[in-house]
């Protein structure tokens, strides 16, 4: 459904992104995860025809031009800022979003309604975006993305600033959007929810994708063994006979086989006083490719 | 089209929220009209202030009463009578009046046609208000001569007064007796004039040339605005505009830093839908600035506007001139703040150039030559020539051409850097 081969944009002397190549398909959540920095944003830009790449190409649907007034119809952005008239009601907002995809008449009441439904707002429909919280206004953010009903949807780090609840339930949203079809392209900086929510995942740094799966696979490739990190009751007599590092009472085995090793331990007769067993995850796989954490 | 219209009226929604927005576009233009126009002699016939000058006749004959009269129904002044010279300095002193006239004895002889000499009558103004100094003088030079022509287009007193200066050209020893011959041989012949009705004549064609004067005075070009606000209330449009001009400057700002310009730029619009929303928000906000401060001028400033074609045309054009320009502002700036600074401090200089704060009139010539490069001067020249200039369609056409130039010209330098900023 999306297809960029190498892409990249210079501004001055930054190469802000540097030959990415990629494919997303249709229904599929696609995440590009990396800190800030990482070109996500600029990637985003180019996908969508806001900015023009330097080298490469784009292919949307098929189209060389997604610029084209059809192909932008199919297309919903989110951006990273919130991009919302302030002393518009959040209904005005969604209206005249809806209006500029060529939304009318009964059906942008319907979408509207359906909008405000979906961020949590109608209730305050008529009150101005200025006295909204931050977690309201990333929902109607997102929900000004959809008014028109996209086929795809382009989502620039949604849940920047916004309180547990709010982030919870944007993700209730992306997931239902999921089951319904939508193409997601999300990119975070934070990798439980590319975790979460993405079926593949580009991982970006500098302006380069470093590696590009499913979560899962990534994992298994780059993200190392499982951790087993436990407090003893008492060291055992011989503390020789252990896997893994013995310090006092605390035990850490690194293991490919967590559980089966954790039920060996209990075989010998230990005895836990707490048991943590901590599988990799995206943020070991970016460390394990880079070198340093995602938030670093 | 529909498009188009959606985000010019979302902008003029936003500008309508935008309190402090409208007492710029609104609010200070009407103060700066009302507040100017009212030192500036508010609404001239009725109301212009008048110069306060006692009057002392001392001569107290027909002549120097006359004389006090047409001093009275001057418009320029208040008379004050029944002073002495000593009460009189001293109000001029502490500056309860301008000054005071003194006509001294001896006025009513001189008030003769054939006296010689220069008439008695002396003034003093406050030190502090020469320009009334100037005023005062003229006024009493007018008084003089008014009755000076009176008296020659007047039949019996013009004969009373040839009978007189024969007398005197008799009592007169030390002519010799040619000149006298020669003197006498003058009235007798201005008396057989004014006889044969020379006189009548000529004060019946001062009269018809009176009439005449009259008669052409309504269909006669005024060369000057009927009050102090004709000129006023066209600075007033101006400054409303550069409100205007200040306001959407800051939201196009506003939507590219707060990300709506994005998702404008992402939808299926081009960018010339979008910029021609713009556009077309500012100036329907222009346009309605210019309708709103003249309505308030026609209603509560009996503002005349004597060309209502010539006033669309400077409407539009002014306008068109300010749409340029908030592209051009909107598009270069980087910050809210920095623009709206930008857009108020080049406002501020090219008003004070283009006549915005003082009229024209009263800069210097350099200045005045120096303002052709400020669109607020071609903007106020071209709703003067509407509003009180009596400008011909053809004259209306400099000003509105060089304002759609300025318009054009901004605008398209505006798109350029949204171009660029676009790759």
């Amino acid at each position: 459904m999306i297809r960029a081969q190498d892409l990249r944009k210079v501004y001055g002397d930054l190469v802000a992104v540097d030959g990415i190549s990629l494919e997303i398909q249709r229904g599929e959540a696609f995440g590009l995860l990396g800190p800030n920095g990482a070109g996500k944003t600029t990637t985003i830009h180019m996908l969508v025809g806001a900015l023009s790449p330097d080298a490469g190409q784009i292919e949307m649907d098929g189209a060389a031009d997604a610029t084209r007034p059809d192909i932008r119809r199919r297309i919903g952005v989110a951006p990273q800022t919130l991009s919302l008239y302030e002393e518009l009601t959040g209904a005005e907002n969604l209206a005249f979003f809806g209006r500029m995809y060529r939304v009318r008449g009964g059906r942008l009441k319907e979408r509207v309604a359906w909008g405000l439904a979906f961020a949590g707002l109608t209730e305050r429909a008529s009150d101005r975006v200025k006295t909204y919280s931050g977690g309201m206004k990333r929902r109607l953010n997102l929900a000004c993305a959809l008014v028109h009903d996209p086929a795809v949807l382009f989502l620039d780090e949604p849940t920047v600033g916004v309180d547990p609840q709010s982030r919870n339930y944007i993700f209730e949203n992306i997931e239902t959007l999921k089951q319904q079809g939508c193409t997601v392209v999300y990119t975070t900086h934070y990798m439980e929810e590319a975790q979460r929510l993405c079926d593949r995942v580009a991982i970006m740094d500098h302006g380069k994708v470093l590696a590009l799966d499913a979560v899962e696979t990534l994992i298994d490739r780059h993200g190392g063994a499982s951790v087993i990190e436990a407090e003893l009751e008492r060291p055992p007599a011989d503390a020789s006979a252990l896997p893994g590092r013995l310090d006092g009472t605390s035990l850490r085995i690194e293991t490919e086989r967590p559980l089966e090793v954790t039920a060996e331990l209990t075989a010998l007769g230990i005895r836990f006083l707490s048991l943590r067993i901590r599988r990799p995850d995206l943020e070991t796989v970016f460390l394990a490719l880079t070198g340093r954490s995602l938030r670093d | 089209m529909r498009r188009v219209i959606a985000i010019g009226f979302k902008d003029l929604r936003l500008l309508k929220r935008d309190r402090m927005g409208m007492v710029w576009v609104i609010g200070f233009p009407l103060v700066v009209a009302v507040f100017f126009g009212s030192i500036l002699g508010g609404a001239g016939e009725g109301e212009h202030s008048t110069m306060s000058v006692a009057v002392m006749d001392m001569d107290d004959s027909p002549g120097s009463r006359a004389f006090v009269q047409r001093l009275k129904e001057s418009d320029a002044l208040s008379i004050k009578e029944g002073m002495t010279a000593d009460r009189a300095r001293d109000a001029v002193r502490r500056g309860k009046l301008v000054g005071f006239v003194v006509v001294e004895k001896g006025y009513g002889d001189s008030w003769e046609i054939f006296h010689g000499g220069k008439p008695p009558v002396t003034w003093q103004v406050d030190p502090a208000r020469q320009i009334e100094k100037g005023l005062l003088g003229s006024l009493i030079m007018e008084a003089s001569f008014q009755i000076l022509r009176e008296r020659f287009s007047d039949p019996p007193s013009m004969r009373e007064q040839i009978k007189k200066a024969v007398r005197s050209i008799d009592e007169q020893q030390d002519l010799t007796p040619a000149k006298r011959a020669m003197l006498k041989t003058f009235f007798h012949a201005l008396e057989a004039f004014i006889g044969a009705g020379g006189a009548k004549a000529f004060a019946q064609d001062r009269a018809s040339t009176q009439d005449e004067a009259e008669a052409i005075t309504p269909v006669r070009r005024r060369t000057e605005p009927a009050s102090a606000f004709a000129v006023t209330f066209p600075q007033a449009i101006l400054w409303g505009m550069l409100g205007c001009t200040a306001g959407f400057a800051v939201s196009m700002v506003k939507e590219r830093t707060e990300g709506t310009l994005l998702r404008l730029r992402i939808a299926p619009l081009s960018q010339a839908q979008i910029l021609a929303g713009k556009g077309l928000a500012c100036w329907l906000a222009c346009v309605g600035v210019t309708v709103f401060i003249l309505l308030v001028g026609r209603l509560f400033f009996d503002v005349q506007i004597e060309n209502p074609t010539g006033l669309v045309l400077a409407a539009v054009s002014t306008a068109a001139c300010f749409v340029g320009m908030t592209m051009l502002l909107g598009m270069t700036g980087k910050t809210p703040p920095a623009v709206e600074g930008a857009v108020w401090g080049i406002g501020l200089l090219m008003a004070m150039l283009g006549g915005g704060m003082l009229p024209l009139i009263v800069m210097p010539s350099w200045l005045r030559t120096a303002s052709v490069i400020s669109p607020i001067r071609w903007g106020i020249l071209a709703f003067e020539g509407a509003i009180w200039r009596h400008f011909s369609l053809s004259e209306m056409a400099l000003p509105c051409v060089i304002l759609i130039a300025i318009g054009v010209a901004s605008f398209a330098a505006g798109v350029a850097v949204l171009r660029r900023a676009e790759t």
